[in-house]
This record gives C-alpha cells, sequence and structure tokens, in this order.
C-alpha cells in the first residue's frame, strides 16, 4: 500500500533521513520507534505529501506522491505531531470543515461527523470550542480528523501522546480495530504501544532504519545473549573468581548490595545465548558453601533492544535512569 | 470549488468570531465618517469623489491588519499541515483565503452604503455613474490591498512582520509616481501607470477605461500567483 524508495531529506547540510525503503502491506500496522530528532516525523510529512523529499520515491496506493498529490492526499488520513486545530471553532464546525477539504460530499456530512464524533469519544464535547477542550481531547479530535473520511491508508504521529493511561488504553484499541481494513504508519517512542498494537517496526536513528522486523522476533533475534541477575551471600572477591572462571559466561559485574546488606554481592552476567546455566550455577554456588538468595534471567526487553540500537555504547542502568530522569 | 468555499467560510468566521472585524469596521467608518463629513462641509458638493481618495487612505492603514495572519497564523499554528495535506491544492488555499478577504471588504462597502444614502436624503443628487465606477474602483483597490497582504503574510510566520511588510510595499506602489518623478519622462509615466492611486482617480471621475480594470487585475493576480508560489515553498523547506 506504501512503498518508500531511498528516501532522503536534508535541511541544509543536516540529513534528516537518510536512504529509507521500507514497504507497508494492506492491513498492516506499522510502528516507527525511534528517539526524539530520528526523522519519524520527517518521514511521515514526506509520505504524507507535506514536505517534499531531496531524494528517493513514495508511491501510496500505487499513486507516486510526487506525480499525484491530490490522489494520494485523498488515500491518507494523517495526524500530525502537533495537532493541527483552530481554537476558535467548536468540535462539530471543525469536523465540518474538516469533511469539506477532504472532499466528502455535503449530504453524507451530517452522518459522517456524527459517527466519527462517537467513535472518538467526543459525544458530550461537540458543541464546545476547541480553545476549551483538554489535551487528551485535542488529540482525539486530531484522531477523527484523520479518520473522518475513512481513508485506506492512516499516518499518526504520536497518537496517543498527552493522553491519560484510560485515554491511551482507548486509543490503542482503537487502532488495533483499524488494522486490516486500514494500513496505519504510526510513530511512537513508548515501548508497550508497538509491543501492543503493531504488527511490525521500524526503528529509526539518526535518520536511517537500524531494525526492522515483527516486535517479538525483533526481541528473540537481539536478545542473543542472556542476563542473569544473582544476588549471593559470600565474599566477593572469591565470588569473582568463580564466575570468571565459569563456563558459559562472557562477563559478569559483581557490585556490594549496600551498606544495608554487608555481605551479599550482587551479580550480573551476560551468558552465551541458548545456554541454560542457572541450574549450574546455583548448584556451584551451594557447593561453595555460600547462600543463594536469587537467580533469575532478565528478559532483554524491548525497552533495551531499543537503547542498545540507539545510542552507540550499551548505556548502563543507572545511566538510563539519569537520562531518563532528565528527559522527564 | 465547494473546498475554496469551506476555506474561505471557515476564514469569514474567523474574522468575525475575533474582535479584530469590529474593531476594523469601527474604525473604518469612524475614520471615513469624520472625512465624509468634513469633505462635505468643505466643498459643499453632492460627490463622494474626494471620499474616494480618502477611503484608499485608510485602507492603506487597516487592510495590512486584516490580512496578516491569513497565512502566517497557519504557519505559526501548524494547521497549514492540515490544509497541505488534505486532498486541496495550495492554489485552492490561497484563493479561498482572498476570496474570504473580499468579501469582508465587501461588508466594510456595505456599511459605507450610508454615506450615499445620507446624501440623497438631504436633497442632493449626486451622479449616479461616477458613484458606481468610483465604488468599483475603491473596491478593486482594496482587493489589490488585500491580495498584496495575503503575499506578505505568505512570506513569513509572524503576522506583525507580515502586516509591515503589506504595508510598505502597499505605500510603496502608492507613491510610485513621486518615486518615478525623479527619473523624468518616460520612465515617470510608467511609474504614474503603475501607482495604486492614479486609476483610482480616473475611475472616481466617472470614466470606466479598460486599461485602470486591467491595471488592478493584473496586481491582484500577479500577488495571487506569487503567493501560491510562495505557499508551494513550504514543502521544500
Amino acid at each position: 500500500m506504501i512503498a518508500v524508495e531511498n528516501l532522503s531529506k536534508l535541511y541544509g547540510d543536516r540529513i534528516a533521513v537518510d536512504d529509507v525503503s521500507f514497504t507497508v502491506k494492506k492491513g498492516e500496522v506499522l510502528g516507527f520507534l525511534g528517539p526524539n530528532g530520528a526523522g519519524k516525523s520527517t518521514t511521515m510529512r514526506m509520505i504524507t505529501g507535506y514536505l517534499a523529499p531531496s531524494a528517493g520515491k513514495i508511491t501510496v496506493g500505487g499513486f507516486e506522491v510526487k506525480h499525484e498529490p491530490l490522489k494520494t492526499k485523498a488515500l491518507i488520513g494523517y495526524l500530525p505531531e502537533i495537532v493541527p486545530l483552530y481554537p476558535e471553532m467548536s468540535v462539530r464546525d471543525y469536523l465540518k470543515f474538516i469533511a469539506a477539504i477532504k472532499g466528502i460530499p455535503g449530504r453524507e456530512q451530517r452522518e459522517r461527523i456524527a459517527a466519527i464524533i462517537r467513535r472518538c469519544w467526543l459525544t458530550e464535547y461537540a458543541d464546545r470550542l476547541i480553545a476549551h477542550l483538554s489535551k487528551g481531547y485535542r488529540q482525539r479530535l486530531g484522531l477523527a480528523q484523520a479518520l473522518i473520511h475513512n481513508p485506506p491508508v492512516l499516518i499518526l504521529d504520536e497518537p496517543t501522546s498527552g493522553l491519560d493511561p484510560k485515554q491511551i488504553l482507548e486509543t490503542r484499541e482503537l487502532i488495533r480495530s483499524l488494522a486490516g481494513d486500514h494500513t496505519v504508519v504510526l510513530s511512537t517512542h513508548i515501548l508497550p504501544e508497538v509491543q501492543n498494537v503493531c504488527s511490525r517496526v521500524l526503528i529509526i536513528n539518526a535518520g536511517k532504519v537500524v531494525a526492522e522486523d515483527a516486535p517479538e522476533r525483533l526481541e528473540a533475534k537481539l536478545k542473543g545473549a542472556q542476563t542473569i541477575h544473582l544476588e549471593v551471600r559470600a565474599p566477593q572477591d572469591k565470588l569473582t573468581v568463580l564466575l570468571a572462571g565459569f563456563p558459559g559466561v562472557r562477563t559478569a559485574h559483581a557490585h556490594p548490595k549496600g551498606q544495608e546488606f554487608p555481605d551479599m554481592v550482587a551479580v550480573d552476567l551476560d551468558a552465551e545465548p541458548g545456554d541454560d546455566m542457572r541450574a549450574r550455577l546455583a548448584a556451584a554456588v551451594i557447593n561453595a558453601g555460600w547462600d543463594l538468595l536469587e537467580l533469575r534471567a532478565a528478559r532483554l526487553s524491548l525497552e533495551e533492544i531499543f537503547l542498545k540500537l540507539t545510542t552507540d555504547e550499551v548505556a548502563s542502568p543507572a545511566e538510563i535512569k539519569e537520562v531518563a530522569s532528565v528527559q522527564g | 470549488m465547494s473546498k475554496v468555499n469551506a476555506i474561505a467560510l471557515r476564514e469569514l468566521k474567523n474574522y468575525f468570531v475575533s474582535p479584530l472585524a469590529y474593531v476594523v469596521a469601527a474604525l473604518f467608518m469612524a475614520g471615513v465618517g469624520f472625512l465624509f463629513y468634513a469633505i462635505l462641509l468643505s466643498t459643499r458638493e453632492a460627490s463622494l469623489r474626494a471620499l474616494f481618495q480618502n477611503m484608499a487612505v485608510v485602507f492603506l492603514l487597516l487592510v495590512p491588519s486584516l490580512t496578516m495572519r491569513l497565512l502566517a497564523e497557519e504557519r505559526k499554528m501548524g494547521t497549514i499541515e492540515l490544509l497541505m495535506t488534505s486532498p486541496l491544492t495550495d492554489a485552492a488555499i490561497v484563493w479561498g483565503k482572498f476570496l474570504a478577504s473580499v468579501i469582508y471588504l465587501a461588508f466594510l462597502f456595505l456599511l459605507t452604503g450610508i454615506f450615499p444614502l445620507a446624501i440623497i436624503m438631504v436633497g442632493g443628487k449626486p451622479e449616479i455613474a461616477p458613484l458606481l465606477t468610483g465604488y468599483l474602483a475603491i473596491f478593486l483597490m482594496g482587493a489589490s490591498f488585500m491580495a498584496i497582504g495575503l503575499l506578505a503574510s505568505s512570506l513569513t510566520s509572524n503576522q506583525i512582520v507580515a502586516a509591515l511588510i503589506a504595508f510598505t510595499v502597499s505605500l510603496i506602489i502608492w507613491l510610485l509616481p513621486a518615486i518615478g518623478s525623479v527619473f523624468g519622462s518616460p520612465v515617470s509615466e510608467g511609474f504614474q501607470y503603475m501607482s495604486i492611486i492614479q486609476h483610482l482617480e480616473n475611475m472616481a471621475r466617472g470614466v470606466l477605461d479598460s486599461s485602470d480594470l486591467l491595471y488592478y487585475f493584473s496586481l491582484i493576480g500577479a500577488c495571487i500567483f506569487l503567493t501560491v508560489r510562495s505557499v508551494n515553498v513550504y514543502h521544500w523547506r
């Protein structure tokens, strides 16, 4: 339904999107995942025909965006990152305007508007001024605007941003219900959203596609090395020696558990893939006469994969927390 | 065409839900009303010719405030993205905006209808032909200012800057004969023709000359054309 070939976009000297290619099949829900400034919005803006690419070709529904923009635009419903609303209009007037510019015939407009107001949970707000809507309801109205002409293709730029948890669930449910009939491309930096909603993920970093697969497969593929978390009551130096010589262990980071637990050591170790060493590890600790307090295999979450792919070095958990608190 | 209407209708509603439309209308009527009174007293002539020329000054001052937001605001608010990703041509967006401003202009003119009525009611017999051509001329002139303002609004996302550009460009076109006189004939005659006020004077005398009409239509056409090009450039930022 959407085919993007060797797409690039330059802003002056800065490369925002760098030779990106992908296709989206009919009925698929594709998730764009990437840090801020990775080129997600720029790519979407080029698909919708708002921005012209510096190089490359985009076709939507068999029409090339560059040559037949009116045809491709008619096929697309688009929710931009900044929801395009006119604050001085009421919700109903705004949707009336949208219906008209999307080319919905006059006699169908009333019905469509009523239906979309119901579908996007805006019934009680239909006659309010947009200026008086909260962020969550503005976002819903943005979604209503994108869906009103029942377009076969939906481009949603961070559709759940600014919503409360309940609204997020409702919106994801709505997007899931669109899959099949509609082809959806959505961007997000919330990982559970991708796992929840998308049938395929495209991870973008610095304008390039760094990974592309189904969310589950991506996880499995990148999991590779298994991580094991271990807590033992033992002298740290001896434990380190034991682990260093343990078959199957790649690296082990031991550190004291803290002052409240003077003789406890916590270890994070990377194990060779495909080798479940947990039983052997437990036996070794017990045989050495130490107390095994905790042993668990940490699943590499999509979040960690994401960080691994989009940061040059693998950040330590402490650093991640630091970054998160700065961004938050 | 219905899409152009939709854009124009939204724009008109925007004019009338903001205080701007009423403030401008009030200032316009106060300014023109005062001029009407002053001119009538001093000339004792049942004609609006002098008034038309003075109305032009009022337009010069007020029109930039009406046009400054047309495209600049859409860009600032990000709503231009909505318009430019809808199945609309860039030209449809621009024409819709222009149509709305011309309709607002017509509304202002409707208000000034009381001036000729006042003359007739006190027993004056104004000549109808110069009245009609004068109205047509001042209307076309207002529309030209609107088109210049629309172009200015497409050049920036800052409304104040848009208003200043519109005012400056309008003023320069107005003052072209003075600028041209520096160069002497034939340059000065060319500049004379290009002046926006020259054609108003011709038409207010009751002479309907195709060259005057052509002037206004080509000025408006050129501004609209350039605005469409300028909007088109948004795709390439």
